[in-house]
């Protein structure tokens, strides 16, 4: 009897396991694959090639990245707090994949359908700070450590206003649940009524993964690397894996909170042995993608006091207002939610 | 050699030739999108609180029938119970099958069921 | 919700208030109106002089000033909706996103390099050769203008007569670390014989490679004469 029960817990944390797995595997792969999709598709904005050499295309370009990245010397400053100093990439990178513990692929397709599941998100990117700033303050350099601050500032900056947009779809969906809002999103894609929303929306999605315009923390054209200037070799990979797992993240949360999520058209709907909604949230999270890249190739950086005041003085009244305005249309037309 | 009058001024100044709806049009039209949007969110919302309406009021009206069903289960369960205690009891003098612990005649449905 | 609901239903019943209120608001927008295009005419016009220098000619006021009058100083410009919708909608950064987008399906401008090769100009300099004659004879010699004019001093030239009494090099060396393809050896070299090729791909894996000899140069001019001639002839007029 004990022994049967052993097994079972022993199975189930083994499936437990193996359910993580199936999400975590594409998601690392997916990361690896923007870094060449970035390159490749930033080389076809400036009418460059890009890698092309390793593997058809340069498609295993990233896997020859990282190889080369796992091959390098690691150098610790001698003065540095060598716990945080390891501490921070690591921290970094799990909270940007934890973010996808909750993100339903499908219907029923995740793994954990958590009721407050925005609220975890977003407390999610708020922790993806501390791993800046600790990788900024252990590493005991004043360059490692204006950029922390740089990115610590603008990335708290513009979560106001990230929490902002989404409050507002939580407005609408009256829920803090993903398969909720992507059920209420039914009616017609969240991006409709809140088009002005989405316009701010995403300018804080590019600020909160760092992006350009607003890269200036990294701007690796004119500064050193900012907060992760002295990291080098195995521990800078996940400091690259976890901004780019961050940006997939946020396409993806994007196509979720914005563009119905899995949703689509009825006529495609069927019970076939491949998901295809999760091949609609995937094409979707691939648009947002390019969105981010297209914008890399458009946009030159802000000045740091353009970005602040850009945050404070022009875009928080602006969310501030849409908070008051739909609310207030919900209310005086009758169509709250509950 | 310059050309005779020296060159051309450069122009160095902004020079964004206006194409594309004017303002008021853009305006009209975003304004336009998202009522429309608004209008399908309120049709879709109001479906959604008559779902929830439907369901609470389903609920509402299953209630007594769940509840006595499983009242009738509690009950048949206790007298089972009862039952068995008097079966494995029958050996010992002086015990009062289904003897209330607290001394008191009131009725008290049973804090917990076997479910054999 | 109920309660909300009522509020909203008891704001449609006071709507005889609103209506009241909005009659009497063209009176007080004048009058605000009034007072703002006042002070802002004013402080205008306290700027527009111009202190620091008097002799400068000045621009044309933008506007007289009578006190109470109003002026439009936003007139001719585009209007204040126009302003706050292309701002709030970025729609200068969506042009300048389209064009990028434009650019985005169109070719590439690489030249895949080791396999496709840019054009070459005839001046290019590149590496040296040593012509000869169409005889066999070397064209050098041995004048050391070269040499002389060579400001890495990559040149060394050693000379002697020969038996039929023409003066050749016995030795001609060029060291390629040091050369910085500058050209004077080619310009001035009064018989063409020391020449820049358009060759640029000559890189080796040790240094002593690339310290060149007298026969290393012969055999560039040799392998590349066509080339030399051909480039020497496309340039002849300008020089």
């Amino acid at each position: 009897m004990i022994n049967n029960n052993l097994i079972l817990i022993i199975l189930n944390t083994l499936i437990s396991l193996i359910d993580v797995l199936l999400v975590l595997l594409p998601v690392l792969l997916s990361v690896a694959f923007m870094t060449i999709i970035e390159r490749k598709q930033l080389a076809a904005h400036q009418r460059r090639v890009g890698p092309n050499t390793v593997g058809y295309y340069g498609i295993l370009q990233p896997f020859s990245d990282a190889l080369k990245l796992i091959l390098k010397e690691t150098v610790i400053p001698s003065q540095s707090n060598k716990i945080l100093f390891y501490l921070a990439p690591v921290s970094t990178l799990i909270f940007s994949l934890l973010g996808w513990g909750i993100i339903p692929f499908g219907q029923g397709l995740t793994l954990f359908d958590f009721s407050l599941g925005i609220l975890y998100t977003l407390a999610l990117s708020s922790l993806g700070v501390y791993g800046v700033l600790f990788a900024g303050w252990s590493a005991n350099s004043k360059y490692a450590f204006l950029g922390s601050l740089r990115s610590t500032a603008a990335m708290i900056s513009y979560e106001l206003i990230l929490s902002s947009a989404i409050l507002i779809v939580i407005l609408l969906a009256g829920s803090f649940n993903f398969t909720t809002i992507i059920e209420s999103q039914e009616a017609i894609w969240f991006v409709v009524p809140l088009l002005p929303v989405f316009i701010f929306y995403f300018i804080s999605i590019l600020a909160e993964t760092s992006r350009t315009p607003f890269d200036l923390q990294e701007a690796e054209s004119e500064l050193v690397a900012g907060f992760f200037t002295e990291h080098s070799s195995i521990i800078f990979v996940f400091f690259f894996l976890a901004e780019y797992s961050s940006i997939v993240l946020f396409s993806c949360i994007t196509a979720i909170l914005f563009f119905g999520g899995y949703n689509m058209p009825e006529l495609f709907v069927n019970n076939t042995f491949i998901s295809l909604q999760a091949v609609v949230l995937g094409l979707k999270t691939c648009v947002f993608c390019f969105m981010f890249v297209w914008f890399r190739a458009t946009l030159p950086r802000l000045r740091y006091d353009q970005l602040i005041e850009f945050c404070w003085l022009n875009l928080l009244p602006v969310a501030v207002a849409f908070i008051i305005l739909v609310p207030c249309i919900l209310v005086a037309f009758d169509i709250a939610p509950y | 050699m310059p050309p005779s009058g020296g060159f051309q001024q450069i122009r160095y100044k902004r020079n964004l030739p206006f194409r594309g709806p004017s303002g008021v049009v853009i305006l009209a039209g975003v304004t336009a999108f998202c009522g429309y949007g608004f209008y399908r969110i309120g049709l879709g919302n109001l479906e959604k609180r008559e779902l929830q309406r439907e369901k609470a009021w389903s609920r509402i009206h299953l209630v007594p029938l769940l509840l006595a069903e499983g009242d009738r289960d509690a009950y048949r369960r206790q007298h089972a119970a009862l039952e068995r205690e008097k079966e494995i009891m029958k050996d010992v003098p002086g015990w009062e099958a289904g003897k209330d612990v607290y001394h008191n005649p009131r009725y008290r449905p049973a804090d917990s069921i076997v479910v054999l | 919700m109920a309660i909300l609901r009522q509020l909203v239903v008891g704001v449609a019943a006071s709507r005889p208030l609103a209506t009241r209120l909005a009659t009497s608001r063209p009176s007080i927008l004048a009058a605000s109106r009034l007072l703002s295009t006042n002070s802002r005419q004013q402080a205008q016009h306290v700027d527009h002089t111009n202190h620091l220098h008097p002799g400068h000619p000045k621009s044309p006021p933008l506007q007289t000033s009578f006190p109470g009058e109003f002026k439009d100083v936003y007139a001719g410009g585009p209007s204040a909706i126009e302003k706050a919708v292309h701002l709030f909608f970025f729609t200068e950064i969506l042009r300048g996103m389209w064009i990028v987008l434009e650019q985005f399906f169109r070719p590439p401008y690489t030249i895949m390099y080791p396999f496709e090769k840019g054009p070459l100009s005839p001046r290019f300099r590149g590496e040296h050769a040593l012509r000869r004659y169409p005889s066999g004879e070397e064209r050098c010699i041995a004048c050391k203008l070269c040499e002389a004019i060579c400001p890495a001093q990559a040149i060394t030239i050693e000379s002697e007569a020969r038996l039929d009494g023409s003066r050749k090099t016995t030795r001609y060396d060029i060291d390629m670390t040091k050369c910085i393809y500058c050209g004077f050896c080619q310009e001035a070299c009064p018989v063409d014989a020391i020449v820049e090729t358009q060759n640029q791909e000559f890189s080796t894996e040790t240094r002593e490679e690339l310290l060149y000899n007298k026969e290393k140069l012969l055999a560039n001019g040799d392998r590349a004469e066509a080339e030399i001639a051909a480039n020497l002839h496309a340039d002849h007029v300008y020089r």
